[in-house]
């Protein structure tokens, strides 16, 4: 008696994140044609496709790039020079950031795909010995350990693209947090968003940090809770431990030497 | 945690956010916030999932032979190990990778594999191993490397998971085949003879013509009906043969790598010759020494329960390293950090191991507390002036080498390699608040540990052979002297002719072999039989031999063995480097010394054989079986 035949579900492959990459440069080129500049969407839609094809690792920088030039001609052109605008919530805006970010994260996915996932370890290499460059000596080439392709999940996929305008409207809030249009101390407003990105950030990051080492702390096993307060302790009493020991190791030696 | 990508794409992300700032372009300043908060959600994710993970990961190891798991190993013989790695906590990529232990070697299959980690669906991985020599096979753990969909987020992290499993001797008749039907047996088939004396045992050895005083009921009646004369049973004699081995424990048979060393070569030749004593219901004894003490000793015996101690002690025994305590330090920092990295990667975090930048700069290493040469002054007139040498060589004015190191970057490495390791030893080996300091300051301790750490995890470290003058390091002449008393003890209670192989390396003691010599000529007059198995390192080719040693006889399809073709020697007949001259010299030099052994063994008649030889387990089981056919009784 013969097995009922399943039929074989489609597996998602690197495909599908190409055709999402070419999806978010239609929606960046759908958006910036809103805005009423033609060529130089052209221009920056051929180049994300461009980098898309020759899976360039500089692609989504270079994109991003691209986008930034063309939005500030926008503005330059619109307001001849640099302008601050006050902005509310934009449908346009909202598709261009969630293209972006699309493209972005669907080209660093097919980046593990295609070049590497883990960093590059020199000591791992494999294959025939090759030079880099005339002066340098033989050496196999290092091994890159790539995503294999079966391992894409349709899950993945649809979290990324459900998550998309989540980063849009998030956008949109920490653009509304930012101070507009205020003068502090005889600063720029420009100047002074600046500083305020950078402190957010700097405060951020050191408030993460702290949350994550708290919660290390509490985690640790004993050995690693040993290995903690041995090494505050040292710290702290380094100098006269170094001299105790130091002293020691010398008697030691004088010991041996005078044969005791 | 940021990778290089990761790192390339922030720090671009943050210049852009910068210039849309400063040239006040709304809408790419949108664009950058999106792209950033959704860099950083995908970072606070990655760190809150391997936090969440953090010591919830489990493995499972079995090891398997075709059908069923097992607890010990047999060497030569494949085994399959699967690997499964659970978590509670979803990760989208995993690479793992299975540490092989060093005494096996992967015959089939990868020891890594990567793919999505999540609680319904674990991870997997199964390979082949197969051990050349027997051992201890230790199963450190697993490596992991969990990275982010995008690559931009990577740790290293190393699941525990410390499995010790014992590798026996594989189970080889004396030529080395190993049995694939019936592994072995401790019951004499019937019709076989081990014991070819006459005797007044149960086993019937012939019948022979009626001799007068004969005891009646030895009469053979079916026997001397058919020849019409009275026949007369013959019983073997079942007083058996006995053998203690003498086994080389010492620093200079564990040069090399584990299992592929002199001493793994000596465990196999003593268990071959267990098993084949076994299998005839010998008496064997095991004698392990080093060069300070006899570590164990059991008395010749029988059975299943003793033959299966022997093997233990010798699995325990057969996976020791080297150590001596005249390394430098700085040649086993790199190797114990590479060791430390790898297994213990999160101990090396800066939040938990932190080392100053500027601290190698700072508190340098004084000459007064290095390892030196003690040179006694040589008159008694010039005491005061060579202390007075050193009080000054110890000062920060005194000239010597290496004073300005401090400045090197290699230094600064080899610091923090220490302190770091120093760290990881204290709290491992319970050292105490003072520990860490302690194994900062002190080379003598802190080599001692690093050296037992590198043993533990069976890591060979590379040591060097001779000291400044050409004298050999692991000479150890200590231990003639405690096989020598090892051996007269064996004499004085030794009960009956017994044969005593001494698997020991002579070949470096130089001229201190007299006290043992004076003890084989005790056993010798005791009419006692002594055998000298000398182990010989794998990698140096062994000397031709014109003529069979001794009186032995060996089978003529065994010459072959003995010689050694040119080229297999390793030796080409113009050496072309520096690496060659060493290795001929060196070579040129061990036959000499094992020449010398020979012929100061081959005046009493005692044969020295090679342990590197095919025959030297053929040679012990001939020596045995003369001693139960022609020996027997004599007194």
């Amino acid at each position: 008696m013969t097995e009922p035949q399943t039929p074989k579900q489609p597996q998602p492959a690197a495909f599908h994140y190409q055709a999402l990459c070419g999806l978010s440069l239609a929606l960046i080129f759908l958006a910036q044609l809103n805005q009423g500049e033609l060529p130089l969407n052209v221009l920056c839609v051929l180049i994300g496709t461009l980098c898309l094809l020759s899976r360039l690792k500089l692609g989504p920088i270079l994109l991003l790039v691209m986008i930034g030039g063309v939005q500030w001609w926008i503005q330059f052109r619109m307001f001849r020079g640099p302008a601050q605008r006050a902005r509310a919530l934009e449908i346009v805006d909202v598709v261009l950031c969630a293209g972006v970010v699309g493209f972005v994260a669907a080209h660093y996915r097919l980046q593990s795909i295609w070049q590497n996932m883990l960093p590059l370890d020199p000591r791992r290499r494999s294959g025939t010995p090759r030079r880099r460059f005339p002066w340098f000596r033989k050496q196999p080439p290092i091994m890159a350990e790539k995503r294999a392709q079966e391992q894409i999940t349709p899950f993945e996929l649809a979290g990324l693209v459900l998550s998309l305008p989540a980063w849009a409207v998030a956008a949109q809030i920490l653009w509304a947090l930012l101070p507009k249009q205020v003068e502090f101390i005889g600063l720029p407003p420009r100047v002074l968003q600046m500083i305020v990105v950078a402190w957010g950030l700097a405060v951020g990051f050191l408030v993460m940090r702290g949350v994550f080492s708290l919660w290390r702390f509490r985690q640790a096993d004993a050995a690693t809770a040993q290995l903690i307060l041995q090494d505050a302790l040292w710290k702290e009493t380094r100098g006269e431990q170094r001299r105790i020991q130091r002293w020691l190791a010398w008697w030691k030696w004088e010991k041996r030497e005078r044969g005791e | 945690m940021l990778t290089l990508r990761g790192w390339w794409f922030f720090v671009a992300l943050l210049g852009l956010l910068a210039a849309a700032l400063a040239t006040a372009t709304a809408t790419f300043v949108l664009v950058c916030f999106a792209v950033l908060s959704w860099f950083l959600g995908q970072w606070a994710l990655f760190a809150f999932r391997l936090r969440r993970a953090h010591g919830r990961l489990g493995i499972h190891r079995e090891i398997w032979d075709d059908r069923t798991p097992l607890e010990t190993l047999w060497a030569r013989l494949p085994a399959e190990v699967r690997l499964t790695l659970e978590s509670p906590v979803a990760f989208p990529y995993v690479w793992m990778v299975d540490r092989v232990p060093p005494l096996a070697q992967r015959v089939e299959g990868e020891n890594a594999t990567a793919g999505p980690l999540s609680a319904e669906q674990p991870l997997e991985l199964g390979y082949r191993i197969e051990c050349p020599a027997p051992g201890l096979l230790r199963f450190e753990g697993v490596k992991l490397q969990v990275a982010d969909l995008q690559g931009f987020f990577s740790k290293t992290l190393f699941v525990r998971d410390v499995r010790v499993v014992r590798v026996l001797p594989a189970l080889a008749d004396a030529r080395g085949q190993i049995p694939a039907v019936k592994r072995h047996n401790l019951i004499p088939l019937p019709g076989g003879h081990p014991h070819r004396r006459a005797g007044t045992g149960h086993e019937l050895l012939d019948v022979r013509d009626y001799l007068p005083g004969d005891p009646p009921k030895l009469i053979a009646w079916k026997a001397s009906a058919r020849r019409d004369r009275l026949m007369t049973k013959e019983l073997e004699s079942e007083v058996p043969v006995r053998c203690t081995m003498f086994v080389d424990l010492s620093n200079s048979v564990r040069i090399g790598a584990v299992g592929r060393n002199a001493l793994a070569r000596i465990v196999e030749i003593t268990a071959s010759v267990l098993q084949a004593n076994a299998a005839v219901r010998d008496l064997t004894g095991v004698c392990l020494f080093d060069e300070a003490q006899v570590k164990a000793y059991l008395r010749p015996g029988r059975g299943t329960r003793h033959l299966y101690e022997i093997t233990n002690l010798l699995t325990d025994s057969a996976c020791l390293l080297p150590r001596t305590d005249d390394v430098p330090l700085s040649r086993l920092l790199p190797t114990a950090y590479g060791v430390v990295q790898d297994l213990y990667p999160d101990w090396l975090d800066p939040g938990v191991n932190f080392m100053p930048l500027w601290l190698p700069f700072w508190a340098a290493q004084p000459a007064y507390t290095m390892p030196r040469r003690i040179t006694p002054a040589k008159h008694w007139w010039s005491r005061s002036l060579h202390w007075l040498w050193r009080r000054l060589n110890d000062t920060p004015f005194g000239l010597r080498r290496g004073r300005a190191s401090r400045f090197t970057a290699y230094y600064h490495r080899l610091y923090k390699a220490r302190k770091q390791i120093a760290a990881v030893l204290a709290v491992l080996y319970d050292l105490g608040p003072g520990g860490l300091a302690l194994l900062l300051e002190d080379d003598e301790t802190c080599r001692g540990y690093v050296q037992r750490f590198l043993a533990e995890h069976q890591v060979p470290c590379p040591l060097p052979f001779y000291d400044d003058r050409g004298e050999y390091f692991f000479g150890s002449p200590g231990k003639i002297d405690v096989l020598a008393g090892a051996l007269l003890q064996a004499v004085y209670r030794g009960r009956d002719n017994e044969l005593f192989v001494l698997m020991a390396d002579f070949l470096e003691t130089g001229p201190h072999l007299e006290k043992l010599l004076r003890a084989v000529r005790v056993a010798l007059a005791r009419h006692h039989q002594v055998l000298v198995v000398c182990p010989w390192p794998p990698s140096v080719p062994m000397p031709q031999r014109k003529k069979i040693v001794g009186t032995l006889r060996v089978p003529s399809n065994s010459k072959s063995a003995l010689r050694v073709p040119a080229e297999d020697d390793g030796i080409r007949s113009e050496p072309t480097t520096l690496q060659d001259w060493l290795g001929r010299a060196s070579a040129a030099r061990l036959h000499h010394a094992f020449a010398k052994v020979r012929q100061e063994f081959a005046r009493m008649g005692v044969p020295v054989v090679l342990s590197a030889e095919h025959e030297a387990v053929g040679m012990v089981l001939h020596r045995l079986q003369r001693l139960r056919t022609l020996e027997r009784g004599l007194r």
